[in-house]
């Protein structure tokens, strides 16, 4: 796990040490500041289990104009997948990204970790927070990635970065079925309503 | 223009469970069994053209009854006919009502193809259908007694393999015990320092040997909240594979 220097160690822990050259977010108040960042385009609900998760808020995505895509999570480490994502950034001159772990309760105030947009980078963010809930944002969150665990990526933005940032084939509802196939060929959409139910309007076709 | 029906692999599999598909002397079991073969055709033809497919139910052509049948779509067509579309072929405003058959290939295509390292989902392995490839070649494990505490839960005579189940491609096994059969495993395996709570229901723990044994609950309806224990890989340069998913269905 990676050791960086932190008050809370447990929150900076990573999958392996893919990030371990990256360093976090500045002071302890400016990471503070930039978690209310992402925590604003977030919502909680809770499962029937009790255990409550994080997801995009419907009224950020509609405030915001966004619409959003389902992809495998699994997939967003191999630096091949997410190279489109890196590039649709940096094109919007986004040099730095901002990733950090999105969960509940004692665990909300994880690390937040600077990841520079390119695509070796930001596959090994999302392979270092593989098992839990996850983001990755810029600064001016003019897109975002939400993971679930190991089994969804959330893109969402405007429409036109989403089509720069995945393959043509990965956009539509052709693609958010395979998707639930991949993660698992005994799944259908039926059994992930609660979490891609309120995400629907926002859908692309 | 009849209404067209999206389908996709999930649908075709889903089929194959009635007794349409699989009772013998069912009376529509022929039909059915063809349509269903010829679905499968569609979506990954076997010379892996550039084609897509759409089911297109029956509909009348100039007073006249057409069945409902697959239709492919000639590569290099992209789903019209010299801006002509024929009756339940896919016209760019059809286009997100009908299934894509080649959009879904090129997909698992992508998904397929890994880094050389084997990071991802567990290296290339070119050819065959999602879910029904053969597990990753393994790389030899040992613990100080000579033991692969990972491999002897793999072949414990309770550990049943999902064979169509390959979570992103990673091997699905289910145990016996619930959650007292998960830390009952993850006992028997050597961990080395504390563990390492990521989450709510997330723990992780180092192995003597370097891999990482992950502790998790499944998160879709279905699951009731299945404990699982996921092992993963060192790949070098801080990067892992994830290697065997183990699932303890309250039911076992």
């Amino acid at each position: 796990m990676s050791n960086l220097p932190t008050s809370k160690s447990n929150h900076a822990a990573t999958f392996g040490d893919a990030i371990a050259h990256l360093s976090q977010a500045g002071s302890t108040k400016e990471q503070e500041a930039l978690r209310e960042l992402a925590w604003t385009m977030l919502e909680i609900w809770t499962l029937p289990d009790g255990y409550s998760r994080t997801r995009f808020a419907n009224a950020w995505l509609g405030d915001q104009g966004w619409q959003v895509q389902i992809a495998p999570q699994r997939e967003m480490w191999k630096p091949d997948w997410v190279a489109g994502l890196a590039k649709a950034a940096a094109r919007r001159g986004q040099v730095e990204l901002l990733g950090t772990a999105v969960e509940t309760g004692e665990f909300r105030d994880a690390a937040i970790w600077r990841v520079p947009t390119n695509a070796e980078d930001v596959s090994r963010f999302f392979e270092s927070h593989y098992p839990v809930f996850s983001l990755l944002f810029p600064a001016d969150r003019s897109f975002a990635v939400h993971c679930v665990g190991g089994e969804f990526a959330v893109y969402a933005g405007p429409e036109a970065f989403l089509r720069e940032a995945l393959p043509p084939e990965a956009i539509g509802a052709h693609a958010t079925a395979a998707t639930i196939n991949y993660v698992d060929p005994e799944l259908t959409e039926a059994d992930y309503a609660d979490f891609l139910g309120p995400y629907r309007l926002f859908m692309i076709e | 223009m009849p209404a067209p029906i999206r389908i996709n692999e999930a649908d075709l599999r889903q089929a194959m469970r009635e007794p349409r598909y699989w009772q013998s002397g069912h009376p529509e079991r022929p039909a059915f069994t063809s349509w269903v073969t010829d679905g499968f055709r569609g979506l990954y033809p076997s010379d892996s053209a550039n084609r897509q497919s759409v089911w297109v139910k029956e509909y009348k052509r100039e007073g006249h009854l057409v069945a409902a049948h697959w239709r492919g779509v000639p590569a290099g067509s992209n789903g019209s006919s010299g801006g002509q579309t024929a009756p339940g072929q896919a016209s760019p405003a059809d286009k997100p009502e009908l299934i894509q058959a080649n959009s879904l290939r090129k997909l698992w295509d992508l998904w397929r193809r890994s880094p050389p390292d084997g990071r991802g989902s567990g290296g290339p392995r070119p050819g065959g259908k999602p879910g029904t490839e053969p597990a990753p070649q393994r790389r030899t494990w040992r613990g100080q007694d000579g033991r692969d505490r990972v491999d002897d839960i793999r072949n414990d005579p309770a550990t049943e393999r999902l064979p169509d189940a390959h979570s992103a491609r990673v091997p699905q096994f289910t145990r016996p015990g619930g959650l007292a059969g998960r830390q009952r495993d993850l006992e028997g395996l050597e961990t080395v320092g504390p563990p390492v709570p990521r989450g709510p229901d997330a723990t992780q723990y180092t192995l003597a040997d370097g891999r990482l044994a992950t502790m998790r609950r499944a998160s879709h309806a279905r699951s009731g909240g299945e404990p699982t224990l996921e092992i993963a890989e060192p790949l070098g340069n801080g990067r892992f594979s994830p290697a065997d998913i183990f699932r303890y269905p309250p039911s076992r």
